[in-house]
């Protein structure tokens, strides 16, 4: 009995913290707006990001991040946690995006971003524009709109995986998850993309 | 993450360039905000009734309003197809069967005296002749359909009517 006293405490069977995400997301499913906002600000310049390079114009892809969030706000009572809260919004934010390009008739006009000053210094960037490119007078922000606009060429879905993958580093399954197919589907719509954009962009890959 | 091949390296460079996209300063400091200013005004937003809502909602989009407008009147010129082809079976379905009439014996009708009027079978042998019935040329048995009611002769209700001529009273 004295010895069971004197023993060292058992520790406690450790609890597994519940991730804060899902913290957020059950006080903010209980109207806590404080707890909502801080979601916002974890995931808004990804969804951001990913509007942006969707639309190539800033005041699209702002009006567009509000949407997503306003209506992921109300559909949080719906949200039962299947999938993590970060693929639900991406889904909200794909949906709002791909429906936003299908009514805008024509090609949006472009509004791009600054470039951040460290481009100048990345040097794979460097070394395309020096060595690369035939045209020596190329300087990057030239280069950004032909991109931009090149990307606006290939379809919603296809601008939606290169946005995904190849800009924002998400794996492909997350990427089906995402969008609704297979990742065999992801696979191939990226390899499509690609070429096309190699194709558009020819000038500046030799 | 695989390996990319090695014709998209470059391409996969040059992509890298819009990472380096970057919105106006501040952006992501307000947006929060803003996001929070827009879901506490529309809660605090009076609950707008549903035919204002369907109101505002043909008022952005008159191919709806014009779709909605034929689907209605579609429905409408259906339902009116239907109750007359339901009235003309009801009215089809109330004929009593055709009688077979006949025509006046020769000894019955001798409504005249002898000699005022002579009918032509007054004195023929031969046997009367079987009408199917008396209003058989003013019933149609298929009514040709019409977009509007067309006045049936009720069977039922058709009399049949005697009359004499020359002051048998």
């Amino acid at each position: 009995m004295l010895a069971a006293l004197n023993a060292p405490p058992q520790p406690r069977p450790p609890t597994v913290p519940e991730p804060p995400e899902r913290t957020l997301v059950k006080r903010a499913q209980g109207g806590d707006l404080t707890a909502y906002d801080e979601l916002v600000r974890r995931f808004q310049e990804r969804i951001y990001a990913t509007l942006y390079h969707m639309t190539a114009n800033h005041e699209d892809a702002a009006d567009l991040t509000q949407e997503t969030f306003l209506k992921a706000y109300r559909a949080l009572a719906g949200f039962k946690g299947d999938s993590s809260f970060f693929t639900w919004l991406y889904r909200i934010a794909v949906n709002k995006a791909i429906n936003f390009l299908k009514q805008r008739r024509h090609r949006g006009r472009l509004s791009l971003n600054d470039l951040d000053l460290n481009a100048e210094h990345d040097p794979d960037l460097v070394a395309l524009i020096s060595d690369r490119t035939p045209r020596r007078e190329v300087n990057l922000a030239e280069l950004q709109e032909k991109m931009n606009a090149a990307m606006l060429k290939l379809s919603e879905v296809h601008r939606m995986v290169v946005t995904l993958h190849d800009i924002q580093g998400l794996p492909h399954e997350e990427i089906g998850r995402i969008m609704g197919c297979n990742v065999g589907t992801v696979r191939s719509r990226l390899f499509y993309a690609r070429q096309q954009l190699q194709a558009y962009l020819s000038d500046y890959l030799k | 993450m695989r390996p990319e091949p090695e014709n998209h390296q470059a391409l996969l460079k040059l992509i890298a360039l819009k990472r380096y996209e970057q919105p106006p300063p501040g952006f992501f400091h307000d947006l929060p905000q803003r996001i929070r200013a827009r879901i506490e005004a529309a809660e605090l937003a009076p609950a707008v009734p549903w035919h204002e809502r369907l109101m505002a909602r043909f008022a952005v989009k008159p191919a709806l309003a014009a779709a909605f407008t034929l689907a209605v009147g579609g429905v409408y010129f259906f339902g009116l197809q239907l109750s007359d082809l339901a009235e003309q079976q009801s009215a089809l379905k109330d004929q009593p069967p055709a009688e077979v009439w006949y025509g006046a014996a020769p000894g019955n009708v001798r409504p005249f005296a002898p000699g005022f009027i002579s009918l032509p079978y007054a004195e023929d042998p031969t046997p009367p002749p079987v009408l199917s019935s008396s209003v058989a040329p003013v019933l149609e048995p298929n009514p040709q359909r019409s977009f509007f009611p067309t006045p049936m002769l009720r069977m039922d209700q058709v009399q049949r009517v005697n009359f004499s001529v020359g002051g048998s009273d």
